[in-house]
């Protein structure tokens, strides 16, 4: 299989002040293939949102190497690094990060406004396939995205993060905002997407969110403490299984409490 | 970033803060105003200046003897059309006092004094004077007279008065009024009382003699009016043999241009300019810094957008490009405001000040496409100087910080 993400020896360094140098990430190394659908879950301050922002070319490591479809990160312009992630990168985020002003449609539009590559009158076409794959009622294409439910607009961030066809999916604690049932659909609709052959990593702190996914790695302090499938195979979180039925266990949202970490 | 994407985006984030772009523009569309005002009353003004002074008649030179030894002689002036080059036209004036008693039917009225040119016919045409009521004389008309309007007020008590066909008494001698002439107004107040009788009838009656004052004469269109000014000089001073050096000094004869009066003009329209361009410099700076004010405010307060965009693809460029474009819209708004704004200023400016003034009647704004295309071109300036910093700071931020910005 071809790898999507290859990470080998990342680290991570903040300056705190002129003296002090604290490593958020102390040497992370994976390969994640095509058609995976990976959990990467750490409490809060593990490095997983550091993490995060490097495999989104947002941010770029101190040391160690990142390739995206094959491509090194650190051998790319500022300029090449937009094109990778108008191109190659959807993100989905927890807060959703829509444009309040714009429509559904212009919304998910978007990243199409910024690759250079899709014809503009190719744009509309393209994003209305991208809503029906996300699962939003098209009959609201036409709303403002400040107008709809809290569901449908994450439905309408992942749109936006299919409509460019990209190689991987980064989500953030995507169902950090969303109520328990909203969650689930949310999960299945990134299951549905890992069938059709997505690559999809999933950033929580939640471990029952994490049982949506295949396979789990695990960050603690800067480092990879666990990698492996994931309980229920992919089959919790997004199927209502025993974690996420309310009965027992921790629900989603009561462990979301600390927002982005 | 196509050109559209970029307008679409840009009407999408103007129109999200419509009250405080608003206000944010006022600053511009004071200066803007101050600049179209200024500028257009400016211009309104110079070229009434020369309608009213008569310096659509730079090509005049009024040449004068200085020295009672050399006078002029009546034949000079055929010398100087036959003699100079770029001397066109050369005419005698004969210029001399005269009272004639009050016609206004009061008692006690005094004579009026009356400053009298004795001219040719083809003298109303070169020295711009018009005709008011009536008409011009020939030059054999004999023993008319064309008053000055001021001369008619101060005559018979009214401008109105209907003088012509009357004949009137001056210094002894009787004249047919056959018209009279348009005061300047600028002049109207200052000046003499004027009369004008043909040159050959002045010289027959009052004078005596061909006497000559000075000559009025017309340059050629393109030549150069104070180099003709010299040269009549120097032909003059080598006809009647004197001395004549080239700076002018020690010649007998002068010959005046009325470039030195355009000079003077022109001088104070430039003092004026350059008042006007400082004034509306200060208030348009105030408003640029309005608009790096408000574009900086609109960074911080956009931070997660821009993160967001960047995460999508954006490049610094195309974040640059969004908010220059939002500050030099905001600044054309401004501009198109402004000129509105100073039209109308500029139009009720003069209506008021000729309202005031009744001399000043006739000033009009001048408001050229050229003026226009300024103001525009200044608002777009704006628009990139003071928006460029905002702008390169948003694209500068870096997207992993912008993102979790709260």
């Amino acid at each position: 299989m071809t790898a999507v993400i290859q990470a080998r020896d990342l680290k991570r360094a903040f300056l705190i002040d002129d003296e002090t140098v604290t490593y958020a990430l102390k040497g992370v190394s994976f390969e994640v293939h095509q058609g995976e659908f990976v959990a990467i879950v750490g409490p809060s301050g593990s490095g997983k949102s550091t993490l995060m922002n490097i495999l989104g070319c947002l941010d770029a490591p101190t040391s160690g190497r990142y390739l995206i479809d094959g491509i090194d990160t650190g051998l790319c312009s500022e300029d090449e690094l937009a094109e990778l992630r108008a191109t190659r990168l959807g993100f989905v985020f927890q807060s959703f990060n829509l444009l309040p002003r714009a429509s559904v449609l212009r919304n998910v539009m978007l990243p199409l406004v910024y690759s250079r590559t899709c014809p503009p009158a190719e744009r509309e076409l393209r994003a209305v396939r991208a809503l029906r794959q996300a699962d939003f009622p098209l009959e609201l294409i036409d709303h403002r995205s400040n107008q709809i439910s809290g569901g449908q607009m994450q439905r309408v961030a992942i749109a936006r993060a299919l409509v460019n066809d990209p190689a991987l999916i980064l989500a953030d604690e995507p169902t950090g905002n969303l109520d328990q049932k909203t969650s689930a659909n949310v999960l299945q609709t990134f299951r549905g997407l890992c069938d059709a052959g997505r690559t999809i990593v999933l950033v929580t702190h939640d471990a029952q969110v994490a049982d949506a996914a295949d396979r789990v790695i695990t960050i603690c302090d800067g480092l990879v403490t666990g990698d492996g499938p994931s309980r229920f195979g992919g089959a919790g979180g997004a199927s209502g299984g025993p974690a996420v039925d309310g009965s027992q266990g921790t629900r989603p949202q009561d462990l979301l409490k600390g927002g982005w970490s | 970033m196509r050109t559209s994407d970029l307008l679409h985006e840009t009407a999408l984030a103007l129109g999200a803060n419509k009250g405080r772009s608003a206000l944010t523009v006022l600053g511009i569309v004071i200066g803007i105003t101050a600049v179209v005002v200024m500028v257009s009353v400016i211009s309104g003004l110079s070229g009434w200046l020369e309608d009213n002074m008569g310096l659509g008649s730079a090509r005049l030179v009024t040449v004068s003897s200085q020295d009672q030894q050399h006078p002029l002689r009546y034949d000079d002036a055929e010398f100087l059309t036959r003699a100079v080059e770029d001397c066109e036209q050369a005419l005698p004036v004969a210029t001399t006092t005269a009272t004639t008693p009050s016609q206004t039917g009061e008692a006690d009225a005094d004579d009026v004094t009356l400053r009298i040119s004795g001219v040719s016919a083809d003298y109303f045409a070169l020295a711009n004077v018009n005709v008011a009521s009536g008409s011009l004389f020939d030059d054999d008309a004999g023993a008319a007279v064309l008053l000055g309007e001021d001369a008619v007020e101060s005559i018979y008590g009214s401008s109105s008065a209907n003088v012509l066909g009357q004949s009137l008494d001056i210094g002894g001698v009787s004249f047919t009024v056959v018209g009279v002439t348009e005061s300047s107004s600028l002049t109207s107040g200052f000046s003499m009382d004027v009369a004008y009788v043909p040159y050959e009838a002045l010289c027959q009656t009052l004078l005596g003699t061909r006497q000559v004052d000075s000559l009025v004469c017309q340059a050629a269109e393109d030549a150069d009016v104070s180099q003709v000014a010299q040269r009549i000089e120097g032909a003059l001073a080598a006809r009647h043999v004197v001395e004549y050096s080239d700076d002018g000094t020690q010649s007998a004869y002068s010959a005046q241009t009325s470039e030195s009066s355009l000079e003077t003009l022109e001088t104070f329209t430039l003092a004026f300019d350059a008042l006007a361009l400082l004034v509306a410099g200060i208030a348009l700076l105030v408003g640029g810094i309005g608009i790096m004010n408000m574009m900086l405010t609109n960074v911080t307060e956009r931070i997660r957008e821009i993160g967001l965009r960047k995460s999508l693809g954006a490049r610094p460029s195309d974040i640059t490009l969004q908010f220059l474009a939002e500050s030099v819209a905001l600044c054309l708004i401004g501009g198109v405001a402004g000129i509105a704004l100073g039209y109308a200023g500029a139009w009720g400016l003069t209506a008021a000040a000729g309202t005031l003034y009744p001399t000043l009647q006739g000033l009009t704004p001048v408001i050229t496409p050229g003026l226009v295309l300024v103001v525009f071109g200044i608002c777009a300036g704006i628009g990139v100087v003071f928006g460029y910093y905002p702008a390169r700071r948003a694209a500068k931020l870096s997207p992993a910080e912008t993102l979790r910005y709260q």
